[in-house]
Parts: structure tokens; sequence; C-alpha cells
């Protein structure tokens, strides 16, 4: 109504979802700064892998050497062998880039299929929202990993096949989450303002309704990283993953399962990787909401509403 | 002389549906047959309670609700029914300040982006000629030139409100619907902003719509006052008129329920019925301390009264 | 003049904030008298609702009220008590309504089913007994048909029989004081006014004394008895209602007074500008606290003011203490309002 009296004390305080200042703010944020430094040893693995483990894939020390299967860490072999007598610790550094290569491909390609579709779905409304949403709905009706599996059985393993299934999974979560928080950000009185200008419908959604609908994208996204982290690690495991001998966690994780009894650390390396990419991807999307979201911010609040 | 505004029979209703199939169950009609004028260079205040269709009325001038029916002749075109691209242009001339000083600026532009949109959707590409336009409307609406280079949440409610008249007034409208523009406000930042639209009137020769639910504001500010119930106009008269010597019941009930007076109060009985389903005859009737038979059987048409003012009652005449 | 029913002295509530130290209210002064209306006026961010809910005990983490603060109701210290026995006095005592009643009331049950509840709360009596106490009490605050009514859902009611049946429940426990925070800002204005004269009416029938929150001066001449205007989390005028709002003492109740278009004005006076921003609760200003926006503000001002008390009138300001200080500076910051406009 009408004579809305701001409530006392609260003060709105502006955040902003500008790069500069979100990564700062990120790191200001206990968890956030953790998964941050997680996160940036598993990129500068990704990166420097290949240089730090002395060279290709094929380089010596990942070679497979059936003589030295399976030995017990060593000066030489700091986590030992595996059991075609490949370094472990190499493996695992190399294959930090194909897990986290095919994560990121993933959520990049959910995001730039989803951003636009739920955006114009939201937007426009009418028949386009009907066509998206339905097509949502239809891939949602799957079980998300029996879907990936499918898809990735049908084109072949694969690093491209593989993104593709992945992201499959994942861009339908983008286009109900852009479309909800565009839905929502259209009926705001600036839009309406901007309208009484005579701006452009297709100028307001890139000017005023998608800037404003940002916010949950990028706390989902470091989350959706996660998943797909996940689903691609299962496909590995399942043998749908890279081609051998591309080392790659999920594919480790599943050449590995033999010798679960004896040798347990086989599993364990890949497996604990996983968990820490996940855990840093965690860490970081609870860092952003807390960040982002002004509600779920502790901050200054007063009970207001209680009976008495 | 001929009005600037010219609403004729206008409807604006929006459909209620529900079940699975969506199916229309009714209409909420929140305009309702709405006939006004407005001259150049008038103030008209638009008063009344909320829900009385005051603020869709605003709108649907505007096109910013499609009207279901009726005409709205600005500048002697029917724009109720002109399409996208003659409608664009009409804009310029007809601007809208909002009341929600904080939701109606974009929290992630520049101010002077934000003032200057219009001037960007209306062909003014050269940025120089942009920024000299800006600054000199921002000067207008007394803000310093170092504004356009913030964000919005670096003002104060009033402030921001000033942002919102100059974006509305960067284009150099003739007529401008000023929707509650200070009921968000605080009381001593009220009489900043009603100063400066009144100051603004005479600067810039305005023709304002002056849109608010408190009548001593709207006395304030208007040269003629137009009081709505439940979609329909009731009275239109003089400010002083009015203020001075109601003829609608419903006016004279709203006049009395102006808080700290002294006078004899009328305190109407029940509440606003539904637009849904509203009273048959004169809409006012169920809660109208005068209504006789004649009123549930037919509407009252907004007539002429003696006095000058035109009033929709049965016993007023 | 009655006896207090509620004394606060020197009531300062802080909220610890990450951006520092707010201190809303900030050593205020009041006392509401049995069977009187007080009126506490304001603007957004002076510490009127703080303070209301100070009283009420509703002040969660990080504000906190501060030690030397206290708050005496009915002969007894409020501050310091614990959840429990300030619950124990909220509700029977002790009742608030607020500005939004819809929130207040729980949307998933019916309204009776929340009435009986409030009674049964503090009054040991059958369902039954309750049942029909609250139909009393619908019937007492005007809502028409109150057996059929009972069942209704909030969403049901409008807005202004939602707050009807919000002060049902606060009436339910015969309170001695019932504290209304903007009560009617969120209605209508003809709602309003059947709000407020129901309050009137109830006050006469039970005689509780009611400490109303508003920032609305037009409802303070319709309701008030008593006034207190604050700013920037204290009290800087306060005195019997009518003495106030006709012979305004302090520079910013006469601003006020004077910043709101009253019918009939001529539009050719301009409205008085009260020129700037309310200053900010982590800084407040060391003198007075109006000082910068203060036509009549004076090389003194830059102290805390005393307060001058003539009869129950008080003011919190340099000048009723001094009247030689406001003459003669008015021209000059008339023509600072000026360009402010």
């Amino acid at each position: 109504m009408t004579d809305a009296v701001v409530d006392p004390v609260s003060i709105p305080v502006p955040r902003s979802a500008r790069p500069d200042r979100l990564l700062r703010r990120l790191w200001r944020h206990r968890s956030s700064r953790l998964g941050l430094i997680l996160l940036g040893l598993i990129l500068a693995l990704v990166v420097l892998g290949p240089w730090l483990t002395g060279g290709s894939p094929s380089s010596d020390m990942a070679y497979q050497n059936l003589a030295a299967s399976l030995q017990p860490p060593s000066a030489a072999h700091w986590l030992g062998t595996d059991q075609l007598g490949r370094d472990e610790l190499v493996r695992l550094v190399l294959g930090a880039r194909y897990t986290i290569i095919i994560g990121l491909g993933a959520v990049a390609t959910g995001v730039l299929v989803g951003l636009p579709l739920g955006a114009l779905s939201g937007f426009y409304r009418g028949w386009v929202d009907l066509v998206v949403q339905r097509l949502v709905d239809v891939v949602l009706a799957f079980p998300s990993f029996l879907l990936a599996l499918a898809l990735v059985a049908v084109l072949g393993p694969g690093l491209r096949n593989l993104i593709i299934g992945v992201a499959l999974t994942s861009f339908p979560r983008f286009v109900r989450l852009i479309r909800a928080q565009v839905l929502s950000v259209r009926e705001r009185p600036f839009v309406e303002a901007a309208l009484a200008l005579g701006v452009s419908r297709g100028r307001i959604l890139w000017r005023h309704v998608l800037p404003n609908s940002m916010t949950p994208v990028i706390v989902q996204t470091p989350l959706e990283l996660g998943s797909a982290v996940l689903t691609a690690a299962g496909l590995g495991f399942l043998g749908l993953g890279v081609r051998q001998p591309t080392p790659e966690w999920g594919t480790m994780l599943g050449e590995s399962r033999d010798f679960i009894f004896s040798n347990p650390a086989l599993v364990t390396y890949p497996g604990l990787c996983i968990v820490l990419v996940i855990l840093a991807v965690n860490l970081l999307g609870d860092g952003a909401r807390d960040v982002l979201d002004p509600r779920l911010r502790s901050r200054i609040k007063i009970p207001r509403r209680r009976r008495t | 002389m001929t009005a600037l505004l010219s609403v004729r029979g206008l409807k604006t209703h929006f459909p209620v549906r529900a079940g699975a199939l969506r199916r229309t169950v009714g209409q909420i009609r929140a305009v309702d047959g709405v006939d006004l004028d407005i001259m150049p260079g008038e103030t008209l205040g638009l008063v009344g309670e909320s829900g009385c269709g005051k603020s869709t009325l605003g709108r649907s001038i505007l096109r910013l609700i499609e009207p279901t029916a009726g005409q709205v002749i600005f500048d002697g075109i029917d724009v109720a029914t002109l399409d996208a691209r003659r409608m664009k242009a009409i804009r310029r001339d007809l601007q809208i300040i909002f009341q929600d000083p904080v939701g109606s600026l974009n929290p992630r532009m520049h101010v002077g982006d934000i003032v200057g949109e219009g001037l960007h959707a209306n062909g003014v590409r050269s940025r120089a000629e942009r920024d000299h336009r800006i600054k000199e409307i921002l000067a207008a609406v007394g803000l310093d030139a170092s504004a356009a280079g913030r964000f919005p949440h670096e003002f104060s409610g009033g402030q921001r409100q000033r942002i919102g008249i100059a974006r509305a007034l960067v284009l150099r409208p003739k007529l401008i619907v000023a929707d509650e523009p200070v009921s968000a406000l605080d009381v001593s930042v009220q009489s900043q902003v009603l100063n400066l639209l009144a100051a603004l009137r005479q600067q810039f020769s305005l023709t304002y719509l002056f849109v608010a639910h408190d009548l001593a504001v709207v006395d304030y500010m208007s040269d003629r006052v137009a009081v709505m119930y439940l979609g329909r106009v009731v009275e239109v008269g003089t400010a002083r008129q009015i203020r001075t010597n109601p003829l609608h019941p419903y006016t004279r009930a709203l006049l009395s329920a102006v808080p700290g007076r002294e006078r004899q109060r009328i305190v109407l009985s029940g509440e606003v019925p539904s637009p849904l389903t509203p009273p048959s005859g004169c809409r006012f009737r169920t809660r109208c301390p005068m209504a006789q038979e004649i009123c549930a059987r037919v509407e009252p048409a907004l007539d002429a009264h003696p006095s000058g003012a035109r009033v929709a009652c049965h016993l007023s005449h | 003049m009655t006896e207090p029913v509620l004394e606060i002295r020197d009531l300062r509530t802080y909220f610890h904030t990450i951006r520092g130290v707010y201190r809303a209210v900030d050593g205020v002064d009041l006392t509401v008298r049995a069977g009187r209306t007080l009126c506490v006026v304001g603007e957004s961010g002076s510490g009127k609702s703080a303070t209301a809910l100070s009283v009420m005990g509703l002040i969660e983490a990080p504000g906190e009220i501060q030690p030397g603060s206290r708050i005496r109701f009915d002969g007894q210290e409020l501050v310091g008590l614990s959840d429990r026995e300030h619950r124990r006095i909220r509700g029977r005592d002790l009742s608030m309504i607020f500005q939004e009643p819809m929130t207040s009331l729980d949307p998933v049950y019916p309204v009776g089913h929340q009435i009986v509840e409030a009674i049964r709360a503090h009054q040991p009596v059958s369902r039954k007994a309750a049942l029909n106490r609250a139909v009393e009490l619908m019937a007492l605050v005007g809502i028409p048909s109150p057996e059929r009514r009972l069942w209704d859902y909030p969403h049901h009611l409008s807005g202004g029989m939602r707050q009807r049946v919000m002060i049902s429940i606060a009436l339910s426990s015969h309170p001695k004081l019932l504290v209304a925070d903007e009560p009617t800002t969120a209605l209508d204005v003809t709602i309003q006014a059947q709000i407020l004269e129901l309050m009137r009416d109830l006050q006469k029938k039970m005689g509780m004394a009611i400490m109303m929150i508003t920032h609305d001066l037009g409802v303070v001449a319709e309701m008030a008895d008593d006034v207190a205007v604050m700013y920037a989390g204290q009290i800087v005028e306060s005195g019997i209602a009518e003495e106030v709002l006709t012979n305004p003492r302090h520079p910013y109740t006469e601003a006020l007074l004077h910043a709101v278009p009253v019918l009939g004005m001529s539009r050719d006076e301009p409205l008085r500008v009260i020129p700037g921003v309310v200053p900010s609760p982590l800084e407040w200003p060391a003198g007075c606290r109006f000082a910068a926006r203060c036509r009549y503000a004076h090389e003194r001002c830059a102290e805390p003011p005393p307060t001058a008390t003539v009869g129950r009138h008080q003011t919190r300001c340099w000048l009723p203490v001094d009247r030689s200080i406001g003459t003669g500076s008015a021209t000059r910051t008339a023509a600072a309002g000026e360009v402010n406009r």
C-alpha cells in the first residue's frame, strides 16, 4: 500500500555482481575463501599438470610398466603405481585436467544453452514459453544420470560427447532457474519505467531484466560444476569415460575397483580427489549465496511480526 | 481551449482465470467507464482509495496496461488504438513518475544511464548530446552533475525520487502522470518533492495528472480534482469546490476521514465491494448513508451540477 | 493527571552490525499515563518502532537494550527480565498491534482459533468459554456476524477486518497498556477513520492506556492526549498534544507541522522544506542532532542541548533556553532552504 514506512532499523545495503567486487567479497567470506583456495589449487593442477609431471601423458613415468605394477609408495613413485605400473600421482595430476574440463565444459554448455532459453521463455511468455517448458519437462522426466549414460552410449565415449551428455542433464535446471528469475524481474517497476520511455523489448531484456536476474545463476554455477564432475566420474567409472589410457578420475576409480581389497589406496586417491572438488564448489556456492542473497545475510534484523 | 488529454468511456478489465483449463470466470473491472479532460497547463488531481482504479487509469492512459475499451485522445490522436511504432513516437510527450523510489530505478545502472535511457530510445545517438541533456535535467531537479556516475543506492529516498522525475522530464514531455509520487517518502522529504514538482510545472509548462490517496496533498497540488470510487469517477470539480462544497456523499466521507481536522465526522460503514461484482446501480450505495431505492436500480451518470462541478449521484441533482 | 503506567528512562537500544553500532534508540524518556493515549511521532529511522519493541521485550540479537536503561511498567522493571517472564506480562497486561495485520496472523488457522488461543494462553478457561468470549470480542471490535466470521481464514478478511481481529486478540486479556505500531498506516483513509474511532471507543470502555507509534501528524491530532516527537533516536519534544501541536517549541516539530499540506492551503505558499536527510544512526552528530537541518541553528548547537521544561512541555533544544539565539538567523537559513528547493 501507500504510506509504507521503511523498517526503522533495516538499512538496505547495496550489492553488486560485478566480478571484481564479487571475488573480493567471496574472499572475505570464510567458507568461500576455502573453496576458492581449493579450486585454485585444482585449477593450477589442470594448467600446470603436464609441466609438473615432466611432459605429456605418454612420458616414461606415466607409461605402463607391468613389471612395476601395484607398488607401494616410494621415492620414485610417491603414491605408488597402479595395476599397469603407471605412477599414481602422475595420473591423478593429469586426470584433474580431464575431470575439470568435462565439468567446466558441461556447465558452460548448460549455461550457454539454458540461459537464453530460460530468459526468452520467461520474458516473452506465450508459445515460446510453452515450447521451452515442454522440452525441459521431457528432459527432466528421465533420471538425469540415465539420460547422460544413454546419450554417451549412443554417441560413443570421448571428451566432446561426455561434455554434451553431462550438459544435457544440467541445462534444464538453468532454464528453470533463469526463467523464474526473469518472470519476477520483468514485473519490477523499473521495467515499466523503461516501457514508458519507449525502450524496445529486446533492450529491456538485455539491459534491465538479465543483469538483475543473474544472482541465482552465479550461486548455482559452482554447485552445478560439482554435480557435473560427479556425473562425469560416474560415467567414467562405468567405462563410458574418456578413452584409455587417458587418465580421468572416474575411469581410474572404475579400473582400480578390482583391487579394492588388495590395494585399497588405488580407489581412495581418485575418490578423494572427486570429494575435494565437490567440497570446494559447495563451499564456494554457499559463500556466493551468503554474499549475494541479502535475505540470508547475517545483518541487523529485528523481529517485527511476532504475535504477542 | 481544447483539452490536451480527453479520456472517453475508458475501461480496463482484467480477466480472472480459474481451474485447470484457465477458463475466464470473471472480470475485475478496475477501470469501468471513465471520462476525463485535462486542459493544457492544468493539474488534475485523481484521488481515491486503494483498489478504486486510479493507478490503473494512469497506466491505461500511457498504455502500460492495455485498456479494454474506450478512447484516450492526446493532442488530437487516439492513442488507445495506435500501433507500436506510432505509440513509441507519442511516448516522449507522455511520461510517468512512479511511487516507489527504490523499485523504479534499475539498481545495476548508473544514474546517468537511467536518466539518459529515454534519449537513447528516442534516437539521440550522440553521447555528447545525451550527456549534456542529462546534466541539464539533473540540475533542474536539484541534483549535482556528479550524480550521473553513481548508482541509485547511493541516494536517499527523496533524491531517488528526483532521479525518477529527471528520467521522465528529460524527453520534455507535455503530460506527466504522477502516480503517488510522494506517498513512499518521509514527511520532511515529501515537501521537498512537492515543491519541486510545482516548480517544474512552471519551468517546463507541464500538465499533470496527479494521482494520490491523500486528499490534502491532491488539494494542494491540483487545479481540479476527480474522485474515483470502484472504477468510476464520482465527482469532478475545482479543488476549491471539492474541498468546500463536496457534492457526492463519498467525497464528503473522504474529506471527513482526513485525520486531524475539526469537523463533523462521517464514518462510512463497511468496506469497498469487490470490483469483480460491483453493486447494481450506484456503486457507492452499499456504503452510502443516504442511499435510496432508485440508487440500486439506475446507475447515475456524471452530470453537470449548477455549481460547475460534475457529479454522479441521484441525490445531488 | 493520572498516574503513570509506563515509565521509560534513558532507554538505549543498540544494534551491533557489521558496519558498527547502530544506535536506534539513544536515551529516550517517556511516560504513558493510565487511560491516556501517548503518540510517539517521528519519521522512519527515528527509532520509534525500536522503542515500542523494546517495551515489548521483542528486541533480539544483534539488538540489545543497554545497561542503565529502565522500563518500568505497572510497578515492575522490564529491562533484564527473562524471555519467559516477559512473555507472561506480554499478552496479559501489555499487548501490541502491528502495522500489517496479515503478517501477524497465522495464515493456516481460522481467526476464531487464533483468538481462542490468545485467550487460553493467559486465562484458565475452557475451550467453549473461550469461544464465547471470542465471539464477544469480535462483536466488540465491530466485526459483523462474528459467529460466522470465527471460521474465516485471515486471507478471507479485508485489511480493516484483519486489524480488528488483531485488536480483539490484543484486548482479550484486558491489558493495562496497548502498544500500537502504525496500526492504520497500511489502511485506506475511510478504513483508518473506522479503526481510529474504534480504538478511541474501546479505550473509553476498557480504560487501557495506549502508546501509539505513528508518522502521521493527522493521526496524532486525532488520537493523542500526550505526544512525544522523536528525532534521531531521541525525544526532542513532548507534552500535552494540543499544546505541542498548536505551540511547538522545537524547530523540528515546527518544521514538520509546516511541511505537510493541510486542506485549503493555497498553492502559492510553498511547503516548508526541511533540508538534508536524517543523520545515520551509526554516527549521530555530537551536539544537537537536528542542527544540520535547522533554520535556527547557531554555534551553541554544537553542544548537546539541555531539556527545557515548562509545565509538562519538554523541549530538547537551546532555543527555548535562550530566545535571543533564534532571531536574526532565520533569514540566513531561509535562503538555504530556497537553494534546496
